[in-house]
């Protein structure tokens, strides 16, 4: 799919629009104005090329991620991982429970249950609206797990992530914006091969419609 | 069979409640009982909301519609949603769709993390704790590090410092092949102007010295107050004496070097006495002693200054 194509123009509405469902729940949720965008996304074939996924993390992610990763069933299968640096992490956090936000000092990477309790809930939410709102536009059933969360760095990160019983990669690019901090993040989705056709034979419906 | 899971629900620690479709409560656990204080006949038949009427907020109720819609499972951290339990103890809420050929009910489970919350809460008290301690700490090491290096009166490095960079220049000068210049100042009859004028007055006079030092020399140089009215002038990187000769003339020459008092008006004038590495010396003690035999020849001549 060359990346010009309409395709990844829906492609991209309908993330965005899932994005913004989960940006609402969120403000409701946090009392504070949030903002989430998806300004690219990108498919990738393991197959045809070795591929090296930390190329696609922007360029700031020099140190840990922190990962939550759902398993999806049903129609679509796969794996979807939201990722963000582990260093803005902790300021977010404290922004998503109205804490004060120390000073750079006082920050440290040793995230407590409570910081995992939230991140877990923030992925869950993200990455349930963008699969969920994805998979009620496109009329596909999905079931989820709860997100699993855990820090890496950059060499565990890619270890992780491989799965070797997925050859397609659907790479987003995510902004949360939360009080005027901004985040940049990596949704990576594993995909079967099926599970791929399927979600771009419902595109191809989607942009035959359009030209209608 | 309905026996063995009604048995196995009442023995878990969490809070269990199965609701229906339409929100009617369907089972409710022994621990939720513990928890909220209600017994299970009086929640049996009612309204979730009703019920529970802490979780009948408008995300929550989104929430629950998207689950029976669409299959999500949700997840309501205890840190992030305090009052969706209206409950001292904090819960991390999940919620998920169960469903058989016939029947979709909604799983609700309430994970007890006050112990958890408290002791983070604490751990983090601690820490800012510490972190304060540690702050004031280097604070007063500074505040130290000020007093064992620098002069209370004039704020100028003191004879303890002195040592430690002089010592330090030297050896930049013996591995460059550099000059460095040692200045032995005093203020001319200070003893005499100091049994005159008090105390207070030979302090204001010491400060004014510092002072004039300060502005006469170059960025480069150190003045050091070696000492009662004896100041002593480090200049690294000198090309040739005639380096001294400049900053020995600025001191002297200056028009503000005068200290004021209610009646009266004190020109300040210094005797100087220079000393070089390598040719009057190769270590501090003895670039001391000559600046100093220098400063004395000045002196007794009447000289602003002499070379050794």
């Amino acid at each position: 799919m060359n990346k010009s194509s309409f395709k990844y123009d829906i492609l991209k509405e309908v993330f965005n629009i899932s994005a913004g469902k989960a940006a609402n729940l969120l403000s409701e949720i946090t009392g504070k104005k949030i903002i989430l965008k998806i300004p690219d996304v990108t498919i990738l074939d393991r197959t045809k090329s070795n591929i090296e996924l930390t190329d696609y993390l922007p360029i700031k992610f020099s140190g840990a991620l922190m990962v939550s990763t759902i398993s999806f069933k049903e129609n679509l299968a796969g794996k979807a991982n939201l990722i963000f640096p582990a260093e803005k992490m902790k300021t977010f956090i404290q922004l998503c429970l109205n804490e004060e936000v120390y000073d750079e000092d006082n920050l440290s990477l040793d995230f407590t249950d409570i910081d995992f309790d939230v991140i877990r809930e923030i992925g869950n939410i993200i990455l349930n609206c963008i699969l969920g709102e994805t998979s009620n536009l496109l009329d596909i059933k999905l079931q989820y797990s709860l997100p699993e969360v855990k820090v890496y760095n950059q060499i565990t990160f890619t270890k992780a992530i491989y799965e070797k019983e997925y050859q397609h990669i659907l790479v987003l690019f995510i902004t949360f914006i939360i009080d005027n901090t901004e985040i940049e993040g990596t949704i990576i989705v594993d995909l079967a091969l099926q599970s791929l056709n399927e979600l771009l034979r419902k595109i191809d419906l989607i942009e035959a419609d359009t030209y209608v | 069979m309905y026996n063995c899971c009604c048995e196995v629900l009442n023995s878990v620690n969490e809070g269990i409640i199965i609701v229906k479709e339409n929100l009617e409560v369907y089972s409710w656990n022994s621990y939720m009982e513990y928890i909220t204080n209600i017994k299970g006949s009086s929640a049996i038949g009612n309204n979730l909301y009703t019920v529970l009427p802490s979780l009948n907020k408008n995300y929550f109720k989104k929430t629950v519609h998207n689950i029976l819609n669409d299959g999500y499972t949700m997840f309501f951290s205890a840190a992030m949603h305090r009052d969706l339990m209206d409950t001292e103890e904090n819960y991390n809420i999940k919620i998920s769709k169960i469903q058989d050929k016939n029947n979709t009910f909604m799983l609700l489970e309430f994970h007890n993390v006050t112990g958890q919350m408290a002791q983070i809460k604490q751990l983090k008290k601690y820490i800012k704790e510490l972190y304060n301690v540690n702050k004031e700490l280097k604070k007063k090491e500074k505040v130290i590090e000020n007093l064992a290096y620098y002069d209370q009166l004039t704020g100028i490095a003191n004879r303890t410092l002195f040592y430690i960079l002089a010592e330090k220049y030297l050896q930049n000068a013996k591995r460059n092949g550099s000059l460095l210049g040692i200045m032995f100042i005093d203020i001319d009859k200070f003893k005499s102007i100091n049994d005159t004028y008090g105390h207070q007055i030979g302090d204001k006079i010491i400060i004014k010295a510092a002072n004039i030092l300060k502005e006469a020399t170059r960025e480069s140089d150190i003045v050091v107050r070696y000492g009662g009215d004896e100041f002593i002038v480090i200049l690294p990187n000198i090309k040739d004496i005639s380096d001294c000769k400049i900053v020995a003339s600025k001191i002297n020459n200056r028009t503000g070097n005068i200290v004021y008092m209610k009646d009266k008006e004190i020109k300040l004038s210094f005797s100087m006495g220079i000393s070089i590495y390598p040719n009057d010396g190769d270590n501090i003690d003895k670039l001391i002693g000559k600046a100093d035999k220098a400063m004395y020849i000045a002196k007794r001549n009447d000289e602003d200054v002499h070379y050794y």
